[in-house]
This record gives structure tokens, C-alpha cells and sequence, in this order.
């Protein structure tokens, strides 16, 4: 099992009253399974995601990652256990402005204990593999939207973590370039990698294998996805 | 994360916003600069005086007519209680073997066929001064006793007054007007520099008796002792101060060592010292003040990459020592600057008073380096234990 999560509560203190954005929320994902998560704003959806990227600590319950408990883990064996198991993808992509793609695609290394003299060659292929192999030097304001976020994806990579967690991963761009990073995802998820995706758009959801819906900070509704869309056959219609 | 990558990273950070990062280092600089000016000058200084205080002997001393402070500054002659008997009376009855060598001095315009130089130190002198002083002829003769027996008008030039006059040529048999009688030039005294601003070799040397009369006057300038060894001449001070004593009232001479005259400077140097030093450590003070302020600047600006930062793996830790070698590296920036400045300022002292050897020494750079990476330390520590502290849900979420 890649995450076990059981009676996972997490309450906010805001000004001396108590928020309660998770009231004791369960749910599991096998290794290789591409997951979205849906529901309403405020449902528990960045919490969850926050949790699940070991950002945060929930106040009670357990979330096994792997098989190892992250929640009585200290900040630092979180953030060892981020560097090695966990690739994020942001809606903003979150790249360093200031430095070039590969450059970006290089920072995770930095905090991991990955070779030196690997890591040029490894980020290269990286990018080779998001389709990027003519934009390693230019910065992110040289880049599209979906550049940028093919660049976040390829860092996110970096460690060769076994479970992707993407926010919204498509939210900032136009659909063509929100098709491609879907496609891109879909790969990687067939070669092997858990997704974890947060997304208010039930189109979008459908290229999962699985939704779980949430409501109030409880699981509404786990739906297996009878249908599942694909983004590389979509692309292949629109290009016939 | 290694130490290299930190300082890239720094390195990166600051050279992104330039013009921020040079003036944020100029607080730094202006520090470093002041601290190694401050210890080459007073190095420069203290070596100046101990080399001219050598040069002068220090197995001598002076006895001098009290005189106002500013015209003890000046050199200008007042009235004066110290005669010619008190020389006789110091060789007389001091026990210690000594050469007492009375000087009459008086400032006074010297020509040279239609060349004027004013302002030059005429001294009344006997034969005895060289070895008194111990300040000798490299060309010709000094005054001899039947110079002074006979009051001739015979004449030793200072250096200054020699190559003023004949260049590279030779003065001996020429004739120089002072006062409108002329005088034949038997001599040429060696160089001895520069006291600070007074040139010691502006100076010419005529027979003791003819100055008294050509200045009307017998009243003596100073006297200067000269004892066997410089471990004699406290005992010697202290014997003179006796005799002296006899003759006139304690307040109206003094007897003055060159080690007193180098106490003296030494205590404005002090002066010196302690304003540059403040300068140095008010400028650090604020320097590091705008360090923090920009590193405080720098860690809200960037809010987002230490969330992402900390997204990826980085430990608090990690966080840490990257704000804090970039502060570390922006303060040592500002105190390589520094040490350019001071470099260039040692350079410009010293061609404007060519005889202040003024040079920077390893030492203080290597202080006032370790000054500024110990305020770059200091004062990034609040900036860097911020960044550190930041939730990374909220920092990537700031906007």
C-alpha cells in the first residue's frame, strides 16, 4: 500500500477558535494507482494534500506512507522523507525565476544525498523525458505555461520518488497545454508511479482511475472510474 | 548541501539585485576601510617616530626655557632665562661624562647671490654639537673653536638649504647673506628627515658668538646633552634638573628626553586612533544594522522559494545556512571592497606626505576581514533563523 490514512482529524486554531478542516478522514491508495481528489472549497482537499506531502502533521489519527507512520515524525525526518518518496507539482509550478531549467530541475538534489556527478546527466535525461531537451537553458520567463510546468514535473522527478502529489496540476494553463501535462502524467503513472491529484474538474478526474470525493473533511464518496479519459488519445484525435 | 553550494547560492542571490547588494555593503566598507587605515597609520606613525627618534639619539636629551605651549609647537624663540653659564655649570658639575653644547636658534631670511629663502633655522652652535647631537658634516668642516673665539662668519648648511641653493653642486667657499653680512660656507651637514611637517634640514649652523651678536642677544634656545648610553640619561636628567635648579625656579626650564617627545606623539596618535576607531565601529554597527534590514527584506521577497525550498527536502538547518552565508557573504563583500579602499587610501597618504610610510599590513586585513564576516554572522543570524522558522504550506502560499 503506498498511503494508508486512518481517522486522519486536523484542526486549524484561527484567532482562539478551533477550525476543523479533516473530522477523522480514512482512505488508502495502492501503489501504481492514479487517484483524484475532488470536492467543494473548504472540503479538506490542501489540507489532505498538505498531510499526505508530509508538510503538515494531523492533529490526531495515522497516515502511513510507504508503510512507515509520518504521523509522529519530527520536521526533519519529514523533510528527509519529502526529498526521498514524495515529487510535488504545483499550479504555479513554483520554479526559481532566476535560474534556468536545468538548473530547477537540479535544486532537489541539493537537499538529497544523490550522487554529484550524476546529477547533471540525470536532470538532462529528466528533461529529455518531459520533451524539454531544447529549453535546458532558458529560464522560466522564456518559457509557455506548459514549459514551465513540464519543467516543474521533471524536478519533481529528481529523487525518483515513488508517489507524485499534483495540485491542480493543469489550473494555469490553456487546455491544449493542460492535455499535454495530463498525457505526460498518465505516463509516468503507467510507468509505475502513484499520482495523487487534487482537481475541481470532473473532466480532468476522469483520468484517474479512481475519484474520491470529499465533503466536510470525510470521504463522500470513493468512485472507481468506470471510463477512464486519456489524455494521449485525446491529443491523437486533435492532431487527426 | 556542501559549503561551495552555499556560497553559490549566496553568490547567485546577491549578484541578481547588484546595485541593493553594493550599498547594503557600504556600511561594511566604510568599517573595514577605517580599521585598516587606522592600524596602518598608527603603525606608519609610530615607526616614523622611532626611526627619527634613533636618528636624533636616543642617548641625549634637551634642556629648553619653559615656553607657551603653541610657541613650543611653533619653534618661535621667546624670552628666555637659559645663558651660557648653565652649559658651563651642566659640564661643570655633572658627574656622568656628557657633552654640553649650548644652541641659540632664530629663524631668519638666508640669500644666496639674488635668491632668497626665508623662514630657515639659524643656529648658533659650537663645535661640540655634532657629537652632542650626534649630527655630523658629510662635506667640508663643522664650526671650529677659533670660529667661535674669533666670532668669524663662517657657515655649515643643512641639506634643504644646500640643494635650494647650489642644486647638485658644490657650496663649500661660497658666500651666504643673512641679516646683510655675508657668511663663507665651510661645510654641509648630512640629512635627517623630516619631524612631521618640520624639516629639520631647513637649518644652517654658524659660530655660537657670532649669533649673539648678530641676533643681539644671549639668551640660549636649548641645550642639548649628550650621554654616554642611553641607559645613562634618566640619571643624567635627574642630575641636570638639580643643578639647573640652582640657578632658576623649576617652572622655568624643562629637560625633555627623546623618549618624552615620543610619548607625546604617541598620545595624539592615540587621539587619532580612537576617533578612526569609532568611525570604524559606529560605520560597522549601522553597516550590519542595513545587512539585517535587507536580509529581512531578502527572506519576505523569497517567501515562496524557501516554501518550495522546504517542499523539496530542506531541513531547517539547510534554510539556515543559506540566508546566513548570504548575509556572511554580502558583509565580507563589503570588506573586500573595504580593503580596495584602504589599499588606495594608504596609497594616496602616502604620496601626500612622502615621508608617513604608510602601508597595510597582512594583519589588519586579515582583522578587518574577520570583522566583517563576524557582523555578517551577527547580524543574519535574526534574518536566517526567520526563513528557517517558515511553515512551508504558508510560505508557498505567500503572495
Amino acid at each position: 500500500m503506498m498511503v494508508r490514512a486512518k481517522d486522519l482529524i486536523k484542526t486549524y486554531r484561527l484567532e482562539g477558535l478551533e477550525v476543523p478542516a479533516l473530522r477523522g478522514l480514512s482512505f488508502s491508495v495502492e501503489a501504481g494507482a492514479f487517484i483524484a481528489i475532488m470536492g467543494p472549497s473548504g472540503c479538506g482537499k490542501s489540507t489532505l494534500l498538505n498531510l499526505l506531502g508530509c508538510l503538515d502533521r494531523p492533529t490526531s489519527g495515522t497516515l502511513e506512507i510507504e508503510g512507515v507512520d509520518t504521523s509522529k515524525m519530527n520536521r526533519t525526518d519529514l523533510a528527509i522523507l519529502r526529498s526521498r518518496q514524495i515529487g510535488f507539482v504545483f499550479q504555479t509550478f513554483h520554479l526559481l525565476t532566476r535560474a534556468t531549467a536545468l538548473s530547477n530541475v537540479m535544486l532537489p538534489f541539493v537537499y538529497s544525498d544523490f550522487p554529484k556527478a550524476q546529477r547533471r546527466d540525470r536532470a538532462m535525461k529528466l528533461l529529455r523525458y518531459v520533451g524539454l531537451q531544447d529549453r535546458m537553458r532558458h529560464r522560466p520567463n522564456q518559457m509557455s505555461g506548459g514549459q514551465q510546468q513540464r519543467v516543474a514535473i521533471a524536478r519533481s522527478l529528481a529523487n525518483d520518488p515513488q508517489l507524485l502529489l499534483a495540485d491542480e496540476p493543469t489550473g494555469n494553463l490553456d487546455s491544449r497545454s493542460g492535455l499535454e501535462i495530463m498525457a505526460l502524467l498518465e505516463r509516468l503513472n503507467r510507468e509505475g508511479k502513484t499520482i495523487i491529484m487534487v482537481t475541481h474538474s470532473r473532466e480532468l478526474a476522469e483520468h484517474a482511475d479512481r475519484i474520491v470525493h470529499l465533503l466536510d473533511g470525510v470521504v463522500l464518496r470513493d468512485e472507481v472510474v468506470a471510463e477512464r479519459r486519456s489524455a494521449t488519445a485525446q491529443l491523437g484525435e486533435q492532431l487527426a | 548541501m556542501t559549503t561551495i553550494e552555499y556560497v553559490q547560492v549566496s553568490f547567485e542571490a546577491i549578484t541578481s539585485n547588484k546595485l541593493r547588494s553594493t550599498l547594503t555593503t557600504l556600511g561594511v566598507t566604510i568599517g573595514t576601510t577605517a580599521i585598516v587605515l587606522l592600524i596602518s597609520i598608527s603603525t606608519g606613525a609610530s615607526r616614523e617616530v622611532t626611526k627619527l627618534v634613533e636618528g636624533l639619539g636616543s642617548n641625549l636629551y634637551l634642556v629648553t626655557p619653559t615656553r607657551p605651549k603653541a610657541a613650543a609647537l611653533t619653534g618661535v624663540a621667546t624670552v628666555s632665562r637659559l645663558q651660557a653659564q648653565d652649559a658651563d655649570l651642566l659640564q661643570k658639575e655633572t658627574a656622568l661624562r656628557v657633552v654640553v653644547s649650548p644652541v641659540l636658534n632664530n629663524p631668519a631670511p638666508v640669500r644666496y647671490a639674488r635668491e632668497v629663502k626665508s623662514g630657515v633655522m639659524v643656529s648658533g652652535a659650537l663645535p661640540n654639537f655634532q657629537d652632542a647631537r650626534n649630527w655630523h658634516v658629510v662635506q667640508g668642516t663643522f664650526i671650529k673653536k677659533h670660529d667661535g673665539d674669533l666670532a668669524r662668519r663662517v657657515i655649515v648648511l643643512g641639506q634643504t638649504v644646500h640643494t635650494g641653493f647650489f642644486k647638485d653642486g658644490d657650496s663649500v667657499g661660497k658666500e651666504i647673506t643673512i641679516a646683510g653680512e655675508k657668511f663663507k660656507v665651510i661645510g654641509v651637514m648630512e640629512a635627517k628627515g623630516q619631524l612631521f611637517d618640520i624639516d629639520l634640514d631647513n637649518q644652517v649652523f654658524i659660530p655660537l658668538s657670532t649669533a649673539q651678536r648678530l641676533f643681539g642677544t644671549t639668551a640660549l634656545s636649548y641645550i642639548v646633552v649628550g650621554v654616554a648610553t642611553a641607559d645613562d640619561v634618566p640619571a643624567a636628567m635627574a642630575e641636570a634638573k638639580r643643578i639647573l635648579s640652582k640657578r632658576m625656579t623649576p617652572d622655568q626650564f624643562e629637560v625633555r628626553s627623546q623618549g618624552e617627545t615620543l610619548q607625546t606623539v604617541q598620545s595624539i596618535s592615540l587621539i587619532f586612533t580612537a576617533m578612526l576607531g569609532s568611525v570604524a565601529g559606529v560605520s560597522l554597527l549601522v553597516g550590519g544594522i542595513g545587512i539585517m534590514n535587507i536580509m529581512i527584506v531578502s527572506v519576505t521577497e523569497r517567501t515562496r522559494e524557501i516554501g518550495l525550498r522546504k517542499a523539496l527536502g530542506a531541513r531547517e538547518p539547510d534554510v539556515l545556512a543559506q540566508f546566513l552565508s548570504e548575509a556572511i557573504l554580502l558583509s565580507f563583500m563589503g570588506g573586500c571592497f573595504g580593503m580596495i579602499f584602504s589599499y588606495l587610501g594608504a596609497l594616496g597618504i602616502s604620496r601626500a606626505y612622502p615621508t608617513f610610510a604608510v602601508s597595510v599590513s597582512p594583519f589588519a586585513v586579515v582583522l578587518s576581514l574577520g570583522f566583517s564576516v563576524a557582523v555578517g554572522t551577527f547580524f543574519g543570524a535574526y534574518p536566517a533563523y526567520r526563513a528557517a522558522g517558515l511553515d512551508p504550506i504558508e510560505a508557498l502560499r505567500h503572495e
